[in-house]
């Protein structure tokens, strides 16, 4: 019966291994497509009419006014560096005040810091008076309409699709010693994208594609987590579960701008709660001592500040402009890294510390500021890895991988070889050697992909992260208000950065850092952790501004 | 909103910094990806360090020389076989760098690109090799305890027949310490000093640019003087022409005659018949063979005509210049693989038909030939090596205070065989490479 069964697998897995591969690009391909299909049109919500009679349209949720071409609403008389107001839309219309120095005036009345508007009011900027009107038809210019048909239907086949291919073959190879996690992962994965798929085609959702290439992540992730730690299955399983379902709960919760908003200063203090418990009660396990034991369960606190931090750093427009300089938010942030250094997650550091730029950036525009800490954090960089044995040895190895195969380099080459072993198409899932190797099912789990999976297949992951990077670059400019644009292509390169540190470390293109794939890598916090970032993507996307072509 | 819109190229510049690193990732896989997989800790292939994921090994007559079976790769049953081929076969862990374990990796496991080691069979490619087991267990036992080479090459067809290197080992029982160079293929790597085998590139020179070479007499008095220093010859040849000084081997007559030709034309002659640059069999690089006269003085010239001064051979490309002038002045493409067979039957070892290279005309060849064959008629014996038409030369090359190495070559008319044979320190080159030649030569098949 064993050898019957042997014999299928022999021949499932010659063609599964083409399969795969296959379907991975077909998705890859489709995604691609439908994010391509996915357009939307500036939409006038109002316009501010000078006294010569001409329009200012408002097309985005957020909009400001200054003199230089920089603002939405641009007034040549006015201070060009700086901008004076923001005119938002949220159930009512408000103006807020941004800029001390520049007296704005509603129905001839100074404004103190924010106002509520309607059409008809008169706006004084400086001399000139404007009135804020209604939308007019001719404020936008329509563009004819690009029949581009890419439905997200066929997606979830191919991905469906996708995964039963793997789930067979590895049902095949394990065949009769299946490990019970392996159904139940798998099932539960199927129940949750299936009951999502067709709740958001009920809320006619056009746009599920994060969520969609989260998915599929997360079905490599099983994949290797089926090879390299099978009696991890059901609490990784548990984890993408719970991960979800705090996916759902924490887009429901910045919903709405002014809640997001509000909510800012609560993560802001768990963050900071969160690395203390960590300080007091941590836990070393390689290396970093970067986790708390609850008896029941273990957990990384870094993994879900990651989640509080992009929450925190993130604000709506008129609180960028009123505050120009990112001063508490810096604070907030070398806080954070300080308690991540005395913990020694150096990967961690280094990834909040690329996240942070990136907020700081996108906060202020500020590039000095930016210069000023990249030379900063640059000489403290080389001065810890000349202090630091244990990560100077890093640098050491790093390049030189193949002189130190059986020490330091240990992990990097054996990446390599599995990557090299498994060619374009992989040797099947479960045949590969690299997961005996430690810590491979979360820092190597590339070098799993290639092997048992196949290089294009680990094309794809990378795929996935660059196309993230993609979405986010392109909603964020559609967005309802700046936080959600902040917030989106901060997670986007956080995600990025993360990934490069792990794949790239683990190649021995970059210096080898231990940090996790997200949605791949085995971790319970980690798989939970994702899916909370998720949301800053399903928060973007669900806050469009404009009209879906 | 505008500004934040702007702003967020700033996702694109981490984006290409991502897809640099994929780049430069995907150009290192496909460049330095079979070095990856070629790594001893690789389970796919190798256990213990050992390769077991790979086909069978045979010779030309399909003796098998090593082979897997249950994951686990043995060599031949007999010892001696072992040890004439190991060389050749190579060991599975990568000693022997130069041999069929190691150079021809790829091939005999079957990894490529698009299946990485992954085969339905489960199994790698079979390879049948041109050599001749029981010719080489003979070579060896000839050899005997001298470190040295023997190659026989088909001088039509490049086939190598046979390939000895000794020190060898047994790779059942391979030894504790590895001096002594066991682990090197002489043949292919060796580099020695040749002695008067060289004088077959002076003469080659010497048909080439000096017209009436034939008609012209030389003076050997015991030796010669080459401004105001002393060139010895073994024998006072007295009056002696070109053709007879071959024969004896007259080191007056080539000291001479490299003087007179010149450090230009030398060089141009040696690099010409595969000096100075790198010979591969089979994508094997040999060790190079050099002749180096650029700063040398008049006296240093002269004794590089004879095969002195700072003159090294390699026994191959040796052999295939011998092979060249038995072939009419194409070396053939020296090989020792004879096919690579994939589980489904198909051969993969595609060779490309006028592989061959001319290294001399046809008339200099010819001319050389009758020389040579000159030489085994009037010195060597002609009854030492009965029913092949021997056209050979032999060479003692002086080192120090040592021993000289003994060199033979040559090849035979009657079987389209050239051959090289390099005994270290073992003395005279006919008394010691002639006689191992003469006895390996007998049992051609
Ligand atoms: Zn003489």
């Amino acid at each position: 019966m064993e050898q019957i069964y042997h014999i299928y697998y022999t021949y499932f897995l010659a063609v599964s291994r083409w399969l795969l591969p296959l379907f991975g690009l077909i998705f890859t391909c489709q995604w691609i497509r439908c994010l391509m299909a996915l357009r939307y049109q500036p939409v006038s919500l109002g316009a501010l009419v000078s006294p010569e009679g001409k329009r200012f349209p408002l097309t985005a949720h957020e909009s400001s006014v200054g003199g230089g071409s920089t603002a939405d609403v641009a007034i040549p008389s006015l201070n060009r560096r700086r901008k004076c107001a923001v005119i938002v839309k949220k159930d009512e219309w408000y103006i807020y005040k941004t800029l001390a120095s520049q007296e704005v005036k509603l129905n001839g009345q100074p404004i103190d810091r924010v106002s509520q508007l309607e059409f008809g009011d008169i706006l004084q900027f400086g001399d000139t008076e404007y009135k804020f009107m209604p939308p007019s038809a001719g404020d936008c210019k329509q563009k004819p309409k690009k029949a581009q048909k890419a439905s997200a239907g066929a997606l979830m086949f191919w991905l469906i699709i996708f995964q039963i291919v793997m789930l067979l073959q590895l049902l095949l190879k394990f065949y009769p010693e299946i490990p019970p996690g392996l159904p139940i992962a798998f099932l539960s994965l199927f129940l949750i994208e299936l009951v999502y798929f067709f709740i958001r085609k009920a809320f006619k959702d056009p746009n599920i594609l994060a969520e969609m290439q989260a998915f599929f992540l997360v079905t490599i992730g099983l994949g290797i987590c089926t090879t390299a730690a099978p009696a991890t299955l059901i609490k990784q399983a548990a984890a993408v579960v719970l991960g979800f379902l705090g996916f759902v709960a924490l887009w429901q919760l910045l919903k709405s701008p002014d809640r997001a908003m509000k909510l800012r200063y609560i993560f802001g203090g768990g963050a900071v709660v969160l690395l203390i418990l960590n300080l007091i009660f941590g836990k070393q396990i390689y290396g970093a001592r970067n986790w708390i034991d609850l008896g029941i369960i273990t957990f990384q606190p870094s993994e879900f500040v990651k989640v509080a931090f992009i929450a925190a750093g993130s604000a709506a427009l008129y609180r960028l402009l009123a505050t120009r300089n990112a001063i508490l938010f810096m604070g907030f942030s070398a806080f954070l890294l300080g308690c991540l250094a005395l913990i020694r997650d150096f990967g961690g550091l280094l990834i909040f510390f690329v996240t942070m730029m990136v907020i700081i950036f996108l906060r202020t525009g500020d590039i000095k500021t930016i210069i000023a800490i990249s030379a900063l954090a640059v000489t403290g960089g080389v001065a810890l890895i000349v202090i630091m044995p244990h990560i100077s040895s890093r640098f050491k190895v790093w390049r030189h991988v193949w002189e130190y195969a059986n020490s330091t380099g240990f992990q990097q080459t054996r990446t390599l070889t599995a990557a090299a072993s498994g060619g374009l198409l992989g040797v099947g899932g479960g045949n590969g050697y690299l997961d005996r190797v430690a810590a491979s099912d979360t820092d190597l789990v590339f070098g799993i992909v290639c092997e048992e999976w196949g290089l294009i297949l680990g094309l794809c992951v990378l795929a996935s992260f660059i196309l993230l990077s993609f979405y986010a670059f392109k909603f964020a400019r559609n967005a309802k208000s700046a936080y959600y644009s902040i917030a989106v292509c901060a997670t986007a390169a956080l995600l990025l950065f993360q990934a490069a540190l792990n794949i790239f470390g683990s190649t021995d293109i970059l210096p080898l850092t231990g940090v996790t794939l997200p949605f791949v890598s085995n971790g319970g916090t980690s798989m939970v952790a994702s899916f909370g970032l998720l949301s800053f993507f399903k928060g973007c996307a669900v806050n469009q501004g404009g009209a879906r072509v | 909103m505008k500004q934040i819109g702007l702003r967020s190229v700033v996702l694109l510049v981490l984006v290409t910094f991502f897809a640099a690193c994929a780049g430069f990732f995907i150009f290192e896989y496909a460049v330095f990806g079979d070095d990856w997989a070629k790594f001893p800790s690789n389970r796919h292939l190798y256990n213990n360090g050992k390769l077991f994921k790979a086909g069978t090994i045979t010779d030309r007559n399909g003796t098998v020389l090593a082979q897997t079976i249950d994951s686990v790769r043995y060599f031949n049953s007999d010892r001696q076989i072992r040890m004439a081929t190991i060389h050749a076969v190579g060991d599975l862990e990568g000693k022997v760098s130069t041999g069929a374990h190691s150079a021809f990796w790829r091939k005999l496991t079957g990894y490529e690109l698009l299946n990485g080691t992954y085969n339905v069979s489960g199994r790698g490619n079979d390879m049948q090799l041109t050599l001749d087991a029981n010719l080489c267990v003979a070579a060896m036992k000839e050899l005997g305890s001298y470190s040295g080479a023997v190659g026989i090459m088909n001088y039509k067809t490049g086939e190598i027949i046979c390939m000895v290197s000794t020190k060898t080992f047994d790779p059942n029982n391979p030894p504790e310490d590895s001096t002594d160079g066991i682990y090197v293929n002489r043949l292919l790597s060796g580099r020695y000093a040749p002695g008067s085998i060289f004088k077959l590139v002076t003469a080659t020179a010497a048909i080439d640019y000096i017209p009436d070479i034939f008609e012209r007499t030389f003076t050997c008095e015991r030796g010669v003087e080459i401004e105001g220093e002393w060139v010895s010859c073994l024998y006072r040849h007295g009056k002696i022409n070109f053709k007879d000084a071959l024969t004896q081997s007259c080191n007056s007559v080539f000291a001479q005659l490299a003087v007179e030709l010149g450090r230009d034309k030398m060089t141009k002659t040696a690099e010409k018949l595969g000096f100075n640059s790198t010979i591969t069999v089979d994508g094997i690089k040999c060790a190079r063979s050099s002749y180096e006269v650029s700063g040398a003085r008049n006296i240093d010239l002269a004794w590089s005509g004879m095969g002195q001064y700072n003159d090294i051979v390699n026994p191959m490309q040796y052999l295939r210049f011998v092979a060249a002038i038995a072939n009419g002045g194409v070396a053939p493409k020296p090989t020792f693989v004879k096919s690579v067979t994939t589980p489904y039957g198909l051969n993969i070892n595609f060779k490309f038909p006028g592989g061959g290279e001319r290294l001399m005309s046809k008339s200099t060849a010819n001319t050389l030939s009758d020389m040579m064959r000159n030489n085994v008629l009037h010195n060597y014996g002609e009854s030492n090596f009965r029913g092949l038409e021997l056209c050979a030369k032999t060479g003692t090359a002086e080192i120090g205070e040592q021993r000289p190495h003994s060199w033979f070559v040559g090849f035979s008319r009657t079987k389209p065989y050239a051959f090289v044979v390099v005994a270290e320190n073992a003395g005279s080159g006919i008394t010691v490479a002639g006689r191992i030649a003469s006895r390996v030569l007998s049992q051609l098949p």
